[in-house]
């Protein structure tokens, strides 16, 4: 058990050494002299190679990559992510760590939509196979997965914002304001949780043990929740983790279409003013926040399945 | 016990001769699958009874319908599989094809047990659980007491340091202690008629004489009658009282099992005990063999099943289906030429 946590946390390290080059190599790789378009934007007028050359030194990129790579990630590591360069007062830490929860929030409220719908959808097309509830599920969860979100979410703001008016379509004021970029956002995850659900509840249901539980004279109920869903949700619970991490990312489209200041328009605005510190920033504390949802759910596995719990002891 | 109360039950019979009526009577039992290239008709009229505390063999080769017959008596075709189409199960008298979902429920396990060829359990929870948790399907028991008698249950069945172990998971237990738990999950409640359905087949050969005798011990203290089904003529001899020999889909031998080892009256009964290896056989022979393939039961030959492998078959085989006619004292057997001849000698 201590084992197969220390042994997850290890192979995390690796994975968010891995994640750091990539987000640094994004900023070093990409085309264009960054330091003569911050240099311009600020003087408002052509730079002369002099005056590149001084905010290139300001910005420590006449240094080596290598050496930019192990100051900027030995900053990261101590929770420095350096100054964002759109505006230089502000670290850029402090701008994630203010745009985070706006995006959780978001986020969560995406996911236990969609887990509180595709749940019961999957079950109920898992249990009448091949009725019309399953047809039903089968071609909503297919449209879920194929309309992209910028169209459901103009649909949406079309039909409650504007045509309804029932709810707010910009910013967030108001637990209103979260309805609809929540729906978008949770559209992609209910599909594939219903059709994920559906599949693997139909797998357990097919386990021998399902059908010694009805063998044995125990109700419908307690055989389709207790034993089937109860084994069925192991899956189910990494996709869950993994599409936590597709929302924090989906986020950034949702969250430019409905106007959420969340990390996603965050990251938009600093791709828009090529503020590499800040790209490198947002990539970084994705991928991190993506590997850990990761050991969310390993740990997530050690409570669902004892399987796991007991590995390593007595082998 | 309940052996001796459902004897003591006032008996309805329609046969005066028998002592009371028998605890499970199938009577013309027609079961159907689908299959993607037809209905499959895995059960084709099938008849017969189990006494209290009688066992019951029933034998024959995959697909002959065995297994979809004791799955039919406990209503557990998967619905999406299969149904049955006719006949009667009568449980005491109680159709067990017409009851409602809620009384079949409760005969489930309290009354009628089953364990399968695969000792499968639920793999996330304690095995001690799943034992508890079918006991308080049926009765009002606390989790406490419930688990108590789940451990005692698991001492039985021979399973070492049992308050221990029941808080095990299955993937925790070898096969053979699954099967064991299963068989403590079969009897817990005391069941009148315990379904065994190749219990031993999937386990190593030494585990398979230790399950039948746990059967037989379970057998001997809780007095539970036990229909088994196997392909394994084999393991019947010192287990059952009665065999009945099923071939594609229909009964075509039924006998105690003395007379059906003694004189076997169907051809395929007669190539079924011809594959049992015999240890005092010249080692160089070649194992003798059925040969050919089971029936298709999608459409089934017009005379005996058995025909097309047969090799005494006649024209009169291949043209009617035989009727099961007495051959001997409750030796039954389906074959024209059943009465007239003996079919070879060994």
């Amino acid at each position: 058990m201590r084992r197969y946590i220390v042994r997850r946390l290890a192979s995390l390290a690796v994975v968010l050494w891995g994640v750091s080059i990539l987000a640094f190599a994004l900023g070093s790789l990409a085309p264009g002299d960054p330091a003569r378009l911050l240099m311009e934007r600020t003087l408002g007028h052509q730079a002369t190679d002099e005056e590149v050359a001084g905010m290139r030194q300001e910005l420590g990129l006449d240094r080596p990559a290598v050496e930019q790579y192990v100051s900027w990630a030995g900053g990261a590591v101590r929770g420095d992510l350096g100054t964002s360069w759109s505006n230089r007062n502000d670290q850029v830490s402090d701008l994630l760590l203010e745009r985070l929860p706006r995006t959780v929030m978001l986020a969560v409220t995406a996911m236990l939509t969609a887990v509180i719908v595709a749940v019961p959808l999957g079950v109920a097309a898992a249990r009448r196979r091949n009725s019309v509830t399953d047809h039903a599920s089968r071609v909503a969860a297919l449209l879920g997965a194929s309309v992209p979100g910028f169209f459901v979410a103009y649909l949406l703001m079309f039909v409650f914002g504007v045509r309804l008016r029932l709810l707010p379509i910009f910013g967030f004021d108001s637990p209103q304001h979260l309805v609809l970029p929540s729906i978008t956002l949770a559209l992609g995850s209910a599909a594939i949780l219903t059709r994920l659900t559906r599949s693997s509840l139909l797998e357990v249901l097919g386990e021998d043990y399902i059908r010694v539980g009805r063998a044995m004279g125990l109700r419908s109920r307690a055989v389709l929740f207790r034993h089937g869903l109860r084994n069925a949700v192991i899956p189910i619970l990494t996709v869950i983790g993994l599409s936590f991490g597709h929302l924090l990312a989906g986020a950034v489209i949702v969250e430019w279409i409905f106007n959420w200041p969340g990390l996603g328009k965050l990251a938009l605005d600093g791709i828009h003013a090529r503020d590499y510190p800040l790209i490198q920033g947002f990539v970084l504390f994705t991928g991190t926040v993506f590997v850990l949802m990761n050991l969310a759910i390993d740990l997530a596995y050690v409570w669902a399945d004892p399987r796991v719990r007991f590995q390593g002891q007595g082998a | 016990m309940r052996q001796t109360t459902s004897q003591a039950q006032p008996t309805v019979t329609v046969d005066a001769s028998t002592a009371g009526r028998p605890l499970l009577e199938v009577r013309d039992l027609r079961t159907e699958y689908r299959s993607p290239s037809g209905i499959v008709r895995a059960v084709d009229g099938v008849s017969f009874t189990i006494n209290p505390g009688e066992v019951l063999a029933v034998v024959g080769e995959s697909g002959c319908g065995k297994t979809a017959t004791a799955l039919s008596i406990l209503g557990l075709i998967p619905r999406h599989a299969g149904q049955v189409v006719g006949g009667q199960v009568l449980f005491e008298g109680e159709d067990l094809l017409s009851v409602r979902a809620e009384r079949l429920r409760q005969i489930r396990g309290d009354r009628i047990a089953m364990i399968f060829q695969e000792p499968t359990l639920d793999p996330v929870r304690r095995i001690g659980d799943q034992i508890s948790e079918v006991l308080r399907a049926h009765r009002a028991l606390s989790h406490h007491d419930a688990w108590n008698q789940a451990v005692e249950f698991l001492g039985l069945v021979g399973i070492p340091r049992a308050a221990e172990r029941a808080r095990d998971y299955p993937h925790q237990f070898s096969g053979g202690m699954r099967q064991r738990a299963l068989i403590a999950m079969a009897v817990a409640l005391r069941p009148d008629l315990l379904i065994a359905d190749e219990p031993t087949t999937a386990l190593d050969v030494t585990i398979q004489a230790q399950i039948l005798e746990l059967l037989l011990e379970v057998r001997r203290s809780l007095g539970m009658a036990i229909l088994l089904i196997t392909h394994d003529l084999g393991i019947v001899a010192g287990f059952a009282e009665r065999v009945m020999v099923m071939y594609g889909g229909r009964k075509v031998e039924e006998a105690p099992v003395r007379s059906l080892y003694r004189q076997p009256k169907h051809p395929y009964t007669w190539g079924l005990l011809g594959c049992t290896t015999r240890l005092d056989g010249n080692r160089r022979d070649r194992l003798p063999q059925i040969t050919g393939a089971p029936p298709s039961l999608i459409s089934p030959p017009t005379g005996c099943r058995f025909a097309p492998r047969c090799p005494h078959a006649q024209e009169l085989c291949r043209a009617s289906y035989p009727a099961l006619l007495e051959v001997g004292d409750r030796h039954r057997a389906a074959c024209h030429f059943a009465e007239g001849e003996e079919w070879g000698s060994s």
